[in-house]
């Protein structure tokens, strides 16, 4: 996918890219209004990752831009303004999601896989992981055709793994995704252990392999082989 | 007391007494000169009567029923006396005030006592007809004085009152003050002395909010390319379990910078009374909303959570403080648990009560809503829940206590 990332601290932008480059994206930046407006308007863009504070102009702006423009675009706000008035701001103008600053890479790139499977096939597409099949509209997953009886959460948690796979996940990135923007009021994970205990039973039920291996002292990890 | 009735009291105070002491003299001055008048007359018609009596050697010229004679043996004394007197009336039966004026003269060569006397009804009654119409005078006076004062007061006053009505009503970033003009010096004065003085305040709340906001942005923004970084890192899987472990510790420690800017910027933001919008809440409502989230994670420590909900508890906030304040305080209520502990809500009209089991605090409990005051080490705490609670608590006019009784913290909001 081609990616925007307007973002006026280059070492942030420069992570970003990095990282969604290693996920097979294809990523460019931005640092300031003016550039950012010139690109939309000659570029298109699967989606476009944008801070609201930007030397020479609002990013609310592009966003507001974007829209008359009818860009197909998906647009994820990326700021570091978390009050409520701000993210109703941008969440009415257009944008998709909006992720407070700092955020998990795995959150972003959760939101990013969910956003744009929402575009790309409104939703209503179903895709194979391993044994398992996950119904994204539905919010079922099916276990060598057999359905998975999984609560909300434990759904959340299980896509958040998927999008995810292959790669460590730390019980701080896992809270962060569940529990949103209160994860930092609790300071036990055990309560993600108890999730993650539960998923894994009901996944081994279903089918004899269990794809959440456990990193002793690191975190989780989905295998996708 | 309102300055317009102050100074009303204190004029019409000093009126009153001013009318009363020159009503006082004013009839002691008329009363002694129509006292003198009447002494001089009686005096004269005394001196008339018996001299006419002497010289005609009889005492005809004196018997009317004014005068009174009488024999004395001998003449002590010739001048003339006044003294007051009563008569008894007994066709009224009554008594009467009297002057009378007597002397001694011989007449015939006999001595006698001649009195004069002549009554003061009439006296009386003009003055009783003074001192009525004194005291209406001193009535309407007043009365008149009391409304024309009243009117010429409110009316002077009246853009010194809606100054008053304009800051009272005045709220940081609300809407601006109208200012009135007046054509008094001082008014116009004290208008301009506030107008210059709110400017000068709502420049540096703007500016000190635009600087907690800006700060905060310009430090989240790194500390999320750090994490970033971090995070990338940590998947290298040529890491050894120890350096991924450091790294990790770095990772959380700028988390937790991350978290503290939070904290305080909202700290901050409560204190400045940004979160202005409040509306009626049922805290009941949100407490139901927020706590199965919270029966889950304190499931995880196998924590028994029991609800209480005798009435309902509707209070006039901001709703994302509303929450913010709720659900730091069931998080508290878990954190500062045991395995296998309790947590109790009970709300009851006007009072809604969250305790739970926990081990005895350290430290002294009236500190905690100091901000960084913790009550057990934990390096995941940054010590600002409660202060966050009780500025939340403040601004909607709560109470907030924490006692430890019994093996159980309870905290108890009062609205």
């Amino acid at each position: 996918m081609k990616l925007l990332i307007i973002e006026d601290e280059s070492s942030l932008a420069e992570s970003l890219k990095e990282y969604l480059e290693g996920e097979g994206h294809v990523c460019e930046i931005v640092a300031n209004y003016d550039k950012a407006y010139q690109k939309i308007h000659v570029y298109n863009y699967d989606c476009v990752l944008v801070d609201i504070t930007l030397p020479g102009g609002s990013g609310l702006d592009l966003i507001d831009e974007l829209k008359k423009m009818h860009a197909e675009a998906g647009i994820i706000i990326i700021s570091a303004k978390d009050s409520l008035d701000d993210r109703i701001k941008g969440l009415e103008l257009g944008a998709d999601d909006y992720l407070t600053k700092p955020f998990h890479l795995s959150e972003l790139n959760a939101r990013l896989n969910a956003l744009m499977r929402r575009k790309q096939y409104k939703g209503d597409r179903q895709f194979e992981v391993g044994k398992l099949t996950v119904y994204p509209q539905k919010k079922e997953v099916e276990a060598e055709g057999e359905l998975l009886d999984l609560t909300a959460k434990e759904y959340d948690l299980l896509n958040y793994f998927i999008t995810n796979a292959n790669r460590v996940l730390t019980k701080e990135a896992i809270a962060e995704h569940v529990w949103g923007d209160h994860y930092d009021m609790v300071d036990s994970f055990d309560f993600i252990y108890v999730h993650i205990r539960n998923l894994r039973k009901k996944l081994q039920d279903k089918c004899d392999d269990d794809p959440i291996k456990t990193v002793y002292g690191m975190g989780y990890k989905f295998l996708n082989k | 007391m309102k300055l317009i009735n102050k100074t009303q009291q204190i004029y019409l105070g000093l009126v009153v007494v001013l009318l009363l002491v020159w009503s006082g003299v004013f009839l002691y001055a008329i009363s002694s000169a129509i006292q003198n008048n009447i002494d001089e007359t009686m005096q004269s018609e005394l001196q008339v009567a018996v001299y006419r009596a002497q010289n005609e050697g009889s005492l005809q010229t004196l018997s009317t029923n004014q005068i009174e004679v009488k024999k004395i043996s001998t003449i002590r004394d010739t001048i003339v006396s006044f003294s007051d007197t009563s008569l008894y009336n007994s066709v009224e039966q009554e008594s009467f005030p009297y002057r009378q004026v007597s002397t001694q003269a011989r007449i015939n060569g006999k001595a006698y006592q001649v009195t004069m006397r002549r009554s003061m009804v009439e006296y009386d009654d003009l003055f009783e007809t003074i001192l009525i119409m004194e005291i209406i005078f001193v009535v309407f006076l007043v009365g008149g004085l009391f409304l024309i004062n009243r009117t010429v007061l409110q009316r002077l006053w009246s853009p010194f009152y809606e100054t008053l009505r304009q800051l009272t009503g005045y709220e940081l970033e609300g809407k601006p003050i109208e200012w009135n003009d007046t054509e008094i010096d001082e008014f116009r004065q004290l208008n301009d002395v506030l107008k210059d003085m709110i400017g000068q305040i709502e420049k540096e709340y703007q500016s000190l909010k635009a600087f907690t906001e800006n700060a905060s942005h310009e430090i989240q923004t790194p500390i999320s390319s750090m994490l970033n970084r971090i995070e990338v890192m940590l998947q290298d899987e040529s890491l050894s379990k120890d350096q991924w472990q450091r790294l990790q510790q770095v990772g959380q420690a700028a988390r937790k910078l991350s978290r503290l800017n939070k904290a305080l910027l909202l700290l901050t933001k409560i204190e400045n009374r940004q979160y202005a919008e409040a509306e009626t809440i049922d805290l009941t409502d949100l407490i139901k909303d927020l706590a199965p989230e919270y029966r889950s994670l304190a499931e995880a420590k196998n924590i028994s959570m029991d609800m209480d909900i005798e009435s309902e508890a509707k209070v006039e906030m901001n709703p994302e403080l509303a929450e913010m304040m709720l659900r730091n305080l069931l998080s508290n209520a878990i954190k500062h648990n045991e395995n296998d502990g309790k947590v109790y809500i009970n709300v009851r009209s006007g009072e809604l009560v969250i305790s739970n089991t926990g081990p005895e605090p350290d430290g002294d409990p009236d500190q905690y809503f100091q901000r960084f005051q913790k009550g057990e080490a934990s390096s995941t705490s940054l010590g600002l829940g409660l202060p966050i609670v009780s500025a939340i608590a403040q601004t909607a006019n709560i109470d907030i206590d924490y006692a430890y009784e019994a093996g159980m913290h309870t905290i108890n909001l009062r609205f």
